[in-house]
């Protein structure tokens, strides 16, 4: 899998995987309606091809969310899920984890909203 | 008895939703000669994301159209947005504002629009007509 950043025309992912078989997506910028549409589509693109067993999305470069980032998470919580992997949220701020929790969404996904030291920052 | 306005502003742009970002910049920008502090003014932004994304994409269903923003303040440190789009209008509006209920059948949207919007504000007003559009005003006292 590539370790290399995809610049997306708004916000950016990173993917790293990880020697156990878990990938980490590092997702940069806004998310909202207009920009999670290309994001969906390179996390779905790398879900579909490696099927990784332990996703880990790390949200400490998103500056915004709104309900469309929602809908990301809750969308890649289902896929994975539905092919028995799992996902966990890292570094999630105080703003977006209170549409989490205004969704119920803190009761069923696994946040770590501690920051932590990882492979993938630059 | 109708309240004076010490300031106001109006925004009239497409509805792209390349836009989202610019409409909820421009309002908290505006906001921020109130001084409001950093949590009320990320709930402003992210209630106004809302608001104007439900009219891109709800509102107009992909066709063209223009998305209204208008926000006034109050001497008492009260913020009134509106905003207003002029597409499809909402059949139910009760409905429309359950949790969970989406107008999305890809089911990639949370349903979590309006629920947003009114907690995030004090008071939420929805009034909208079919074919007519729709016209959500939220209000705030900052501290």
């Amino acid at each position: 899998m590539d370790g290399k950043e995809m610049a997306l025309h708004y916000g950016k992912v990173s993917i790293e995987p990880d020697e156990d078989g878990s990938c980490r997506f590092l997702l940069r910028g806004e998310l909202d309606h207009h920009s999670v549409k290309e994001m969906r589509e390179v996390i779905d693109g790398k879900l579909i091809d490696y099927r990784p067993l332990q996703v880990i999305l790390d949200l400490r470069e998103v500056s915004f969310s709104d309900s469309a980032g929602l809908g990301l998470i809750l969308g890649r919580y289902t896929r994975i899920r539905d092919y028995g992997g799992t996902l966990t949220l890292v570094n999630v701020s105080e703003d977006f984890m209170k549409i989490l929790r205004l969704a119920g969404a803190d009761r069923f996904l696994t946040i770590e909203t501690q920051s932590r030291k990882t492979k993938t920052m630059a | 008895m109708k309240r004076n306005s010490i300031n106001e502003m109006k925004l009239i742009f497409p509805s792209e939703s390349r836009n989202e970002s610019y409409a909820r910049y421009a309002v908290t920008a505006f906001v921020a000669q109130l001084d409001p502090t950093t949590e009320e003014l990320a709930d402003i932004r992210t209630a106004v994301s809302e608001a104007v994304t439900n009219g891109i994409l709800h509102g107009y269903r992909g066709t063209s159209g223009k998305v209204w923003v208008e926000v006034k303040l109050y001497e008492d440190r009260t913020v009134r947005i509106t905003v207003r789009d002029k597409g499809c209008g909402i059949e139910d509006i009760e409905k429309a504002r359950q949790p969970l209920f989406t107008g999305d059948p890809s089911g990639e949207r949370g349903g979590m629009g309006f629920t947003i919007m009114e907690s995030f504000s004090d008071k939420l007003t929805v009034r909208s007509k079919p074919g007519k559009g729709t016209t959500v005003t939220m209000t705030k006292r900052l501290s």
